[in-house]
């Protein structure tokens, strides 16, 4: 992927999570785009966890997960929060800044749907077997199970 | 009188004043908003073990309105001529996940590709790409030639 950005001369590049556990994950390939010299920005509905991913820059966003920019067919919210993405990627001054971003989502949280209609693979094996959470919590402390580096 | 000594407020007052007290205190975005209680902590477990390695920083060469931005999204997004995204491999192995990425071109819209995400409801980005990759607010900021501040949001 960086090959493929320094092949378009990209400048900086904007990450755009879309569940929890990506909220990790694009933190630390921003810290990998960042070192190779391209500027890195989140918009990141768990900053906290994007924070401590090390994260150059996070803008932050209290939205739904797979809605982070706003609803479909809303254009001026999506407007509105790329441009304070924009805007924070361009104002911030120190490696591991957040930027909280003022915006307000129209339904209370138990109003939201974000979940799939099928549970996801990953749930549907911690609810099998609670003694997961533990394992999957501990890949942050760099505990990958050996599953995590084949298909099958 | 209260039992502080002031003129008892209208409600009206209560509520303003209470509203002014958050926002002094720059209230934040909460992390925890849409998570399960399990999920909520994993997240806090996940950020109690990270390792606090020194943060890298490369400053904006120029100017935004002069820059070359990429988005990247972790959607499972691909073109409908491309091959997608091998959810097959993580029903089977759920702690694998397909690890490569599809480059999508800037005139994309939500009629050109395919979601492949098993944790999120793909359903809206399938209806507004936009919500997760914003290629058209970005193309129509790049006809502004605007500049961007980060007035509307919280230091």
């Amino acid at each position: 992927m960086i090959e493929r950005m320094r092949a378009e001369s990209v400048d900086a590049a904007v990450f755009v999570p879309v569940w929890p556990i990506c909220c990790r994950s694009v933190g630390l390939a921003q810290r990998k785009v960042e070192a190779a010299g391209i500027s890195t920005i989140a918009l990141s509905m768990i900053p906290d966890l994007s924070a401590a991913a090390g994260a150059p820059r996070v803008a932050a966003i209290e939205f739904p997960f797979g809605r982070p920019l706003a609803q479909p067919n809303d254009a001026a919210t999506q407007r509105a929060v790329l441009h304070a993405t924009l805007g924070a990627l361009q104002d911030a001054s120190r490696p591991g800044t957040v930027v909280h971003l003022r915006f307000e989502w129209p339904e209370l949280p138990e109003q939201v749907h974000w979940h799939p209609k099928e549970p996801s693979p990953i749930v549907q094996l911690l609810a099998r077997d609670p003694s997961m959470f533990q394992r999957l919590a501990r890949l942050a402390d760099g505990d990958i199970p050996p599953e995590a580096s084949r298909r099958s | 009188m209260d039992v502080l000594g002031n003129r008892r407020t209208s409600p009206w007052v209560l509520y303003y004043r209470e509203r002014t007290i958050v926002d002094s205190r720059h209230r934040v975005v909460d992390s925890y908003r849409y998570l399960s209680p399990a999920s909520e902590a994993i997240v806090k477990t996940m950020i109690a073990l990270a390792p606090r390695d020194p943060v890298p920083w490369t400053p904006l060469r120029r100017p935004l309105s002069e820059a070359t931005v990429a988005l990247v999204s972790t959607a499972g997004l691909s073109m409908l001529a491309d091959p997608p995204f091998d959810a097959e491999g993580e029903r089977q192995n759920p702690w694998w996940g397909d690890p490569s990425y599809r480059v999508i071109p800037r005139t994309a819209t939500e009629a050109d590709i395919v979601a492949s995400h098993l944790h999120i409801e793909t359903g809206y980005i399938q209806q507004d790409l936009d919500v997760a990759l914003p290629l058209r607010r970005l193309a129509e900021a790049e006809a502004e030639g605007r500049s961007f501040s980060s007035t509307p949001c919280r230091p």
